[in-house]
């Protein structure tokens, strides 16, 4: 697992896609903590930490699953990994810490405007730290969907495709779910219920607002192991077919 | 070491390899062989645990390779048609990874020394693989199979695309490391085969059609023994005169490359040694043998006689050739 986590890392920062991601990422968060902090005379990073970042780490994440298992599939290099006597489980949490480790770093730019706000004015310590686990919980299950999608396709480009699809799938959950209560009859109320707690943008609210809920954290938790089992099984199935 | 049963993979309605079983056991060095898309690649990649088989079973050093992957894969070192190399690392960085990867116990920078010393690339380890020719690319992909000194080392196709030069170190390099491991090539090239490996398995379409010692294989291929003669003698006397030796089978004149000499090609029933027969006929003439060259049969004739697709060998049948497999052998080896 290490070893994998060292290659992608190397990975990442020898082909420049890491810095392309933080220069990214730096940029657009500089000017959405312009927009939605500094014009608004305002300490409170809440709404920072919101909708136009989620999309930036949508970018971000999007551009990681290029690289996970498609990019090792074209290149055949998948046969060293999966051909050496290490469980796939251990592969696939190796290219999880991996992709973690550069998403941590992305979000760790966000502390510049802590220390920003701290020399102006008085931050809301407790706000920011429930948006900075928010954000890694959150960060946690976009890659390891990015991860999923990855392992089904060997083409780069669809799976940056794919992964940004399935995150707009995802943010349109709340839209569809109220579409289907007005739809639906009283007895199939359960399902709009359902789609609209997979909606992984929605339990972010309570970090926004500074609170950190076991529920929260256990879901996002659970919901990044579901995927990371998911693709456990679908390497393992496809060296079946 | 490695024992096959009843390997079977298909895609869909397609059936990449059928029914495959044979046993390759401590220190061989075996060639795998076919023609392009015999299910050659696709056996080497089940063989190794890449791919699942869809039925039957393999056991690698005594680990079934699907019920103990990893224990069975530790034995195991493979390179692939296409080196599994990462072009964004350095020659050192890669090994490395691979050393990490395969979980090996020994002390780091002495066995990474020692394996770049075998595969000759010492001194590009600071360089990046993006950067190096084909042929320090498939020793660096040698190099990474050689990680951990596994007891097993499955090498597809290493020579394609290499210089006649490349091909030379890499085939000495091959049998050298043969020496103190059990070795499968997978190959097309069979000078290449028939020079490196003492035992040849060929596969068709799927299909095993030959599995024995290569020297077997050639002398069961052989029905008679053909000979290229040039002899010192009058060229409208020669055809004549041989062709009525007991045992000889065909005389075929082949020219004259020597003023005064002619060049035939013969061919003897292979129980007579029709060299003294030659010898004392020409010398009864007074004429003189200059050259007596023995012309075997290559692989490459019984390759292409085995792939022959009315040769595919029902299942159940003896092989096309009656040769010893090289359990028989072993088996009447034990015996003396």
């Amino acid at each position: 697992m290490i070893s994998v986590w060292k290659r992608e890392l190397i990975g990442f920062f020898k082909n420049s896609t890491a810095y392309l991601l933080l220069a990214i990422y730096a940029f657009l968060s500089a000017l959405f903590f312009c927009l939605f902090v500094m014009l608004n005379n305002t300490s409170y990073l809440g709404n920072f930490f919101g909708l136009w970042l989620f999309i930036v780490e949508i970018i971000v994440v999007s551009i990681l699953s290029m690289r996970f298992f498609s990019e090792e599939k074209k290149n055949k290099t998948d046969q060293l990994i999966f051909t050496s006597p290490v469980s796939l489980s251990a592969v696939v949490m190796g290219k999880f810490l991996g992709g973690m480790t550069v998403f941590t770093a992305c979000t760790m730019i966000n502390l510049v405007y802590v220390f920003i706000i701290d020399l102006f004015g008085t931050p809301d310590a407790g706000t920011n730290l429930a948006n900075f686990v928010g954000t890694l919980l959150l960060g946690s299950c976009m890659i390891s969907i990015a991860l999923f999608v990855s392992c089904l396709t060997e083409n780069s480009v669809v799976a940056a495709g794919g992964t940004a699809a399935a995150f707009l799938l995802l943010m349109l959950v709340d839209f569809v779910a109220s579409f289907l209560r007005a739809l639906l009859p009283q007895w199939l109320q359960w399902l709009p219920e359902i789609l609209q707690k997979l909606n992984v943008f929605i339990w972010y609210d309570d970090f926004a607002g500074g609170i950190i809920t076991l529920k929260s954290v256990v879901f996002y938790l659970t919901f990044t192991a579901i995927f990371l089992f998911l693709t456990v099984r679908v390497l393992e199935r496809r060296r079946w077919r | 070491m490695i024992e096959v049963t009843g390997l079977t993979k298909r895609y869909g309605k397609k059936t990449a390899v059928d029914n495959l079983t044979f046993t390759v056991r401590r220190g061989e060095i075996v060639g795998f062989l076919g023609p392009n898309g015999a299910g050659k690649s696709t056996t080497m990649n089940m063989l190794t645990g890449y791919i699942a088989p869809t039925v039957g079973t393999v056991y690698i050093n005594g680990y079934n390779l699907m019920d103990a992957p990893e224990q069975a894969k530790e034995s195991v070192g493979y390179l692939p048609e296409i080196p599994p190399l990462y072009m964004d690392m350095t020659v050192n960085e890669y090994l490395n990874f691979v050393f990490g990867i395969k979980k090996c116990k020994f002390p780091r920078r002495e066995h990474l020394n020692e394996v770049c010393e075998v595969v000759r690339i010492s001194h590009v380890r600071h360089r990046m693989i993006r950067n190096l020719s084909k042929g320090y690319r498939q020793r660096v992909g040698l190099a990474q199979a050689l990680i951990n000194d596994p007891k097993i080392l499955i090498l597809d196709e290493p020579t394609v695309g290499l210089d006649p030069k490349e091909i030379v170190e890499i085939r000495n390099l091959i049998q050298k490391l043969g020496q103190t491991r059990t070795v499968i090539l997978s190959s097309h090239v069979l000078s290449e085969i028939q020079s490196v490996c003492e035992r040849v398995i060929i596969v068709n379409e799927g299909h095993l059609v030959a599995d024995a010692l290569t020297e077997d294989l050639a002398r069961s291929a052989a029905a008679n023994s053909r000979y290229a003669v040039r002899i010192a003698a009058p060229q409208d006397q020669v055809v004549p005169v041989l062709s009525a030796i007991p045992g000889m089978l065909k005389v075929e004149l082949q020219g004259s490359m020597e003023p005064g000499t002619v060049d035939v090609m013969i061919e003897a029933d292979k129980d007579v040694d029709i060299r003294r027969a030659l010898f004392e006929e020409c010398a009864k003439r007074g004429w003189y043998i200059l050259v007596i060259t023995p012309v075997g049969v290559s692989l490459e004739d019984i390759f292409l006689k085995l792939v022959d697709p009315s040769s595919i060998r029902p299942e159940g049948e003896p092989l096309t050739l009656d040769q010893a497999t090289p359990e028989e052998s072993a088996k009447e080896d034990d015996a003396q």
